[in-house]
C-alpha cells in the first residue's frame, strides 16, 4: 500500500503548511525528503546531506521524479544501499539504508 | 532492489553510454595527436602566427579533436539533466560523430600537408556534423525554462558557434579561391569566437552544473552567472568587430571587458565551492583550478596584444594560454572525475548496484598527466614569450608523455568498467 505524502515538521522545527522543494519530515518511522521541482545539483547535494546527518538504522524516504541515476555511485561510496519503492505516477520513490 | 530499467514514471534521462564515450574515446586519442603533431612539425612553433601547416593542424586537433569533441559528448550527457528532457534522437547523436570524426581528421590531415581538397571535405563534414550537434541542443533547449544560467550560456555558444563555423567555411574556400580583403582577419575572428565564444561559453555554462556537481555544493548565484555571460557576449561582439576591422584599441576593450566578465565567472565558482560538501576536492580540482587562472592570464595578454606589447610570439602566447592553458585543461580536469562517474553509472548491471568510482580511477597516470601538462602549457608559454624553439619542442614532449598518460587513465576506466558490467550481467539469474 501506498503511504500517504503528509508533510510534518522532524522535532524541534518550524510547522510545514505544505510540502515544498527541499522539504524534510519525519513519517511512519522514517526521515522523508521531496526533491521533486528542485534543480539539479540541488537534489544530489540535498539527499547526501541528510546521508551525510543520518543516525544509526536511520531510513531516508526520497521523493523524486526521475530516477537519480548520478546518486547511486555517491550511495555506493558512503556505504548505503537503496530500493525503489511504489508510489503516485509521475513520482519516483526510494527507501535508503545504511548497509551492514 | 529494482532494476533501474524497471522505474515507474522516471524516465531515463542518460543517453546510451556508447554515445557520450564514443565523443570521450576519441578526444583522449586526438589529444594524442595533437600534441605528436606540435612536437614533430617541421616549421618553428615559436614563430607561427598563421597559415597553413602542422602547426595550424596541431591546433585544430586541440579545439576540434579534442575539445570540440568532448563538447559534443558531455553535451549529449549534461544537457538532459539541465533541461529535464531526453535528448530527442540517439540516431542523430550517432550520425554527428559520424561526420565529425572523419571531418576532423580529414581537415587537419588536408591542413598539416596543404592538401585544399582534402581541407575542404573535412572541414565541410566537421560542419555538418556540428550543424546536426546544433540542431540537436538546440531543440533541446527550447521550450524549456529550467536551468536560466545554462541555457543562457548554451544560446550565447550556439550563437557563437554559428558564426565561427561560417567563418571558418570563409577562411577556408579563401585558401582555394582567394576572395577575402584579409584572410588572417577572418581567421582571427573565427579562433576568437571559437575558443572564447562557443568553447567558452559552453564550457562556462557547463560549469554551472558540472562544478557543483562534483564537488556536492549548492547552485551558483544567478545574478553573477547572468552578469559575467552579459560581459562576454559585449566582449565577443568588440572583437568580431575589433578585428574584422582591425581596430586595435577595440580589440583591447573587448578583451578588458572579456577579462571582467571572466573574473565574475571565477569569483561565481570561488563563492559556490565555499558552500561544498565534499571538503577533499581530490586532484581533479588542481587542474580546474589553474585553469581558472590561465582563463584570466589569456585575457590579460589578450589586452596587451592588439599594441604589440607582448614578448615574443604574442598571438602565440595569447593561444597557448587559451587553448591549452584554460580550456584543455579544465577538459581534462573535469573528464578525470566525470569518465569514472559515468562509468560506474552505466557499470551497475540489471539490479545491480555501481562500482566504486575510485575503484575505477587508476590515480598514477592522472597525476602524471596534471604534471606534464602543466609543465608543457607553462614551458610552452615561457618558449613564446623568449622564442626559445627547443624549449616548446621539449613542452610538446612533456605534452605529449601528459596524453598519452590521460589515454592510459581513460582505458583503464573503460576496461574496468566493462569487467564490472560483464560480472554484473554473469550474475543475474536468466
Amino acid at each position: 500500500m501506498m503511504s500517504a505524502t503528509v508533510c510534518q515538521p522532524l522535532p524541534g522545527a518550524a510547522p510545514l503548511s505544505a510540502c515544498r522543494p527541499g522539504d524534510v519530515w519525519h513519517e511512519a518511522g522514517a526521515v522523508h525528503i521531496d526533491v521533486r521541482g528542485l534543480l539539479p545539483p540541488e537534489p544530489l547535494v540535498r539527499i547526501l546531506e541528510l546521508v551525510e546527518q543520518a543516525q544509526a538504522g536511520d531510513v531516508i524516504i526520497v521523493h523524486h521524479d526521475r530516477e537519480p541515476r548520478l546518486l547511486f555511485p555517491e550511495l555506493v561510496e558512503r556505504g548505503w544501499g537503496w530500493t525503489q519503492e511504489p508510489a503516485p505516477s509521475g513520482e519516483f520513490r526510494l527507501a535508503l539504508r545504511r548497509e551492514a | 532492489m529494482f532494476s533501474p530499467d524497471l522505474a515507474f514514471g522516471a524516465e531515463d534521462r542518460l543517453l546510451p553510454p556508447s554515445v557520450p564515450f564514443r565523443f570521450f574515446g576519441a578526444a583522449v586519442i586526438l589529444h594524442v595527436l595533437a600534441w605528436f603533431t606540435l612536437l614533430v612539425a617541421p616549421e618553428p612553433l615559436t614563430g607561427f602566427t598563421g597559415g597553413g601547416g602542422a602547426v595550424l593542424a596541431a591546433l585544430h586537433l586541440f579545439t576540434l579533436g579534442v575539445l570540440a569533441m568532448t563538447a559534443m559528448g558531455a553535451g549529449y550527457q549534461l544537457l538532459p539533466m539541465a533541461t529535464i528532457r531526453p535528448v530527442r534522437s540517439v540516431g542523430w547523436s550517432r550520425a554527428s560523430f559520424a561526420l565529425f570524426l572523419p571531418g576532423v581528421v580529414l581537415f587537419t590531415g588536408g591542413l598539416e600537408h596543404r592538401m585544399s581538397d582534402v581541407m575542404l571535405v573535412g572541414g565541410t563534414l566537421a560542419s555538418l556534423g556540428l550543424a546536426v550537434f546544433a540542431a540537436l541542443t538546440f531543440d533541446n533547449m527550447r521550450r524549456t525554462e529550467q536551468m536560466p544560467l545554462v541555457s543562457r550560456h548554451v544560446w550565447g555558444a550556439l550563437a557563437a558557434l554559428l558564426l565561427t563555423v561560417l567563418l571558418g567555411l570563409l577562411a577556408l574556400f579563401d585558401l582555394e579561391y582567394g576572395f577575402l580583403p584579409d584572410h588572417q582577419a577572418m581567421a582571427g575572428a573565427h579562433l576568437a569566437l571559437a575558443v572564447f565564444g562557443f568553447m567558452g561559453l559552453l564550457v562556462a555554462g557547463f560549469s554551472t552544473i558540472l562544478i557543483p556537481m562534483l564537488a556536492l555544493a549548492r547552485a551558483p548565484e544567478i545574478r553573477l552567472g547572468t552578469q559575467s555571460l552579459a560581459l562576454a557576449l559585449l566582449a565577443l561582439l568588440l572583437a568580431l568587430g575589433g578585428t574584422l576591422g582591425g581596430h586595435a584599441s577595440v580589440l583591447a576593450l573587448a578583451a578588458l571587458l572579456g577579462l571582467a566578465g571572466a573574473g565574475l565567472h571565477v569569483e561565481m565558482m570561488r563563492r559556490l565551492l565555499k558552500t561544498r560538501m565534499r571538503k577533499v576536492l581530490g586532484f581533479a580540482f588542481l587542474p580546474i583550478r589553474s585553469a581558472w587562472g590561465f582563463l584570466l592570464l589569456s585575457l590579460a595578454l589578450a589586452i596587451l596584444l592588439p599594441f604589440d606589447l607582448l614578448p615574443g610570439n604574442g598571438p602565440g602566447l595569447v593561444v597557448v594560454a587559451a587553448v591549452l592553458g584554460w580550456l584543455v585543461t579544465f577538459l581534462f580536469g573535469v573528464l578525470q572525475r566525470i569518465l569514472p562517474f559515468l562509468a560506474s553509472v552505466h557499470a551497475a548491471g540489471p539490479g545491480g548496484r555501481p562500482p566504486l568510482v575510485s575503484a575505477l580511477a587508476p590515480e598514477a597516470p592522472l597525476k602524471l598527466h596534471a604534471a606534464a601538462h602543466l609543465l608543457a602549457v607553462l614551458a610552452l608559454l615561457l618558449a613564446m614569450a623568449l622564442s626559445l624553439e627547443w624549449l616548446a619542442r621539449a613542452a610538446a614532449i612533456s605534452g605529449l608523455l601528459g596524453a598519452l598518460a590521460f589515454a592510459v587513465f581513460a582505458g583503464t576506466v573503460w576496461y574496468r568498467a566493462r569487467a564490472c558490467r560483464r560480472a554484473a550481467t554473469i550474475a543475474v539469474p536468466r
